[in-house]
């Protein structure tokens, strides 16, 4: 590019490009007319175009790069899977989800798992929610039975969530404890006393529900009988009118009596109690083994002493569930969580406690 | 403090003859009451070309020392690096704002930033052999090249040239306008440099809107913006612009015309 020298001053010269622009620049020792090549031009004190562009992009780039934080951020809280909760039964539904604890999908590779989601959904619900009102659908389905061991498999990319799933874990267990009345009317299938006097040797005394563990609990001085023989399948003589009517053993107990068991006052009495009458199925319980009447006593004890036990209905086996939850040492961790075992493991468990 | 109303020894630098009263503001939070005095020289040098010829006249000491700074050496006339650091100065007075704190640094700054500039600029240059520069006979080297051109022919083209411009400042001032008005007022972007030289094209094609030009010695934005298909807006903000290529536009100016016309004709300037 040539300059024409239109005007010279002792500190610099205005000079005119090709483009007939006017520019200042040094006065090389210039005179006015010549014409020159390559001059120290004056820097435009205005912001020029080109930075102008730069802040505009820069500004842009920060946006974006706010935006695409902000974004990713509120993707990994509420769309991206964190951790897996598989419920281990017939179904098999693994539960993806997200770091605030709600369900993002629910998945089975079983049939009758795929048979379940197609009517329910849990997108969006808590965890806890949604692992209880499956195992309702699964109980009202009959792929949970009395007795029936649950396991949940937890895997998390972030090692810190398993100690708080553990813990979201007992508070499945409470939810359970929740949905027990619900569960005596949508699950009527009775349990049949065992036939063979090995199942009933093999069925162990239940403890009592929790109101009637209570008052028992309540009247130290009577103390229940240790039995003898392990107790007669029979028919639970409610005492209600509504139990008496029922004519038939394997008949579901009715909520009136649920919600008020008998007390018992007197040892002979408390042999009466229907939970105590009643027997686990021998499959349910195969390592099961005949009570010890010398144990007896001390269970009792065990029992109110225990407050984190759950005690149930003799027929409500899962609420008679215990949650054991090995430390988690791996982010990718399978543990059996849920287990509905043997009722006299309730105070002493063959299985070491891992937590 | 330096008041700089009496020859001044600095310890490693020449002693400059100071001519004229001035103060440098010195550090530590002081201020002296004559800092106010150069605020508003350098103010009214913003807008005032005669003013900045003055400031700059009166603190060429200061250049100098600046640039004796820098070249480890007394500055001679001829240096490149003196003009270049009086042209820094030059432009550390546009440039300089209240906010900007004491002058004086603010100039020392600049000046010794684009003395940095020149010499990078100038290093690519390192290894070669001048032109000027003697043998052994004491010859300059450019003696022994042939050489093409005519210095006769050049002279006379250069003072025609100079006559053109002369003549053409002399008609700017009838419009108000001088030579820096013109490099201020003067398009830096591309788009709006090109909607300048459309509406001049315009101009050139119809010489009747010339006429009117020369005669009434107003632009007629109105007419330009609507004959070129331009906004008026663009073209008033360069209105002083308009005016200096409009009248090297018109008849007598051929070598500055001649200078330009490739861009006017619609072509790349190369």
């Amino acid at each position: 590019m040539k300059y024409m020298v239109m005007e010279c001053h002792q500190a610099y010269a205005v000079l005119m490009d090709e483009d007939s622009r006017f520019i200042h620049a040094a006065n090389l020792h210039y005179k006015v007319g010549q014409v020159v090549t390559d001059p120290v031009i004056m820097e435009s004190t205005a912001p020029s175009s080109r930075n102008i562009r730069m802040i505009v992009t820069a500004a842009a780039a920060a946006c974006l790069v706010l935006f695409a934080g902000t974004g990713y951020r509120y993707y990994a809280n509420n769309f991206k899977t964190h951790s897996t909760i598989v419920i281990s039964t017939e179904a098999n539904i693994t539960m993806e989800l997200n770091s605030k604890g709600q369900v993002l999908s629910l998945k089975s590779d079983t049939e009758s798992g795929r048979e379940i989601l197609k009517s329910y959904s849990g997108k969006g619900k808590d965890k806890t929610t949604v692992a209880n009102e499956l195992i309702e659908i699964e109980k009202s389905k009959g792929m949970i039975t009395e007795g029936d061991k649950v396991e949940f498999y937890v895997s998390s990319s972030d090692p810190d969530s398993i100690d708080s799933l553990k813990k979201e874990m007992d508070n499945i267990k409470a939810k359970l404890e929740v949905t027990e009345g619900k569960h005596e009317e949508k699950v009527p299938e009775p349990i049949k006393p065992a036939e063979t006097p090995h199942e009933q040797e093999a069925a162990p005394p239940v403890p009592a529900a929790p109101k009637a563990e209570e008052k028992i609990a309540e009247s130290p001085k009577v103390e229940p009988a240790v039995p003898a023989e392990p107790p007669v399948p029979e028919p639970p003589k409610a005492e209600g009118p509504a139990e008496k009517a029922e004519a038939t053993p394997p008949a579901p107990e009715p909520p009136a009596a649920a919600e008020n068991p008998p007390v018992a006052e007197t040892p002979a009495e408390a042999e009466k109690l229907p939970h105590e009458r009643h027997e686990a199925p021998a499959h349910e319980v195969p390592h099961a083994e005949p009570p010890k009447p010398n144990e007896n006593k001390n269970e009792n004890k065990n029992e109110n002493k225990n407050e984190n036990h759950v005690i149930h209905k003799p027929h409500e086996r899962l609420a008679d569930t215990e949650i054991r939850l090995p430390e988690a040492n791996s982010n990718d961790v399978h543990l059996p969580k849920l287990i509905v075992p043997d009722p006299e493991m309730n105070n002493e468990s063959p299985l070491p406690d891992l937590y | 403090m330096w008041t700089g109303s009496e020859k001044k020894f600095f310890s490693g630098y020449p002693v400059f003859e100071i001519s004229r009263p001035y103060t440098i503001i010195t550090g530590g939070g002081r201020m002296d009451p004559n800092a106010h005095q150069i605020i508003s020289q350098v103010y009214a040098a913003k807008k005032d070309s005669r003013a900045a010829d003055r400031l700059i006249e009166d603190y060429m000491p200061f250049i100098k020392s600046e640039t004796a700074k820098f070249l480890k050496r007394s500055p001679v006339q001829s240096d490149d690096e003196l003009s270049i650091a009086m042209f820094a100065f030059y432009e550390a007075i546009r440039s300089y704002s209240r906010l900007k704190g004491s002058f004086l640094k603010f100039a020392a700054l600049q000046i010794r930033n684009r003395l940095i500039d020149n010499y990078r600029r100038e290093k690519r240059n390192f290894g070669h052999v001048s032109l000027d520069a003697e043998d052994d006979d004491n010859n300059e080297l450019m003696d022994t090249i042939m050489d093409d051109h005519n210095d006769y022919e050049e002279k006379e083209l250069r003072e025609a040239t100079k006559q053109e411009i002369e003549e053409l400042s002399a008609q700017m001032e009838d419009f108000g306008v001088s030579m820096n008005d013109v490099a201020d007022n003067s398009p830096r972007q591309r788009r709006t440099l090109e909607v300048c030289q459309k509406a001049i094209s315009y101009a050139r094609n119809n010489p009747d809107i010339l006429e009117d030009f020369l005669r009434t010695k107003r632009v007629p934005i109105a007419c330009l913006a609507e004959g070129a298909d331009v906004e008026r807006k663009s073209l008033e903000r360069h209105r002083r612009y308009l005016v200096a290529v409009l009248l090297i536009c018109t008849n007598g100016y051929e070598i500055m015309r001649g200078h330009i016309m490739q861009v006017l004709k619609g072509g790349e300037a190369t």
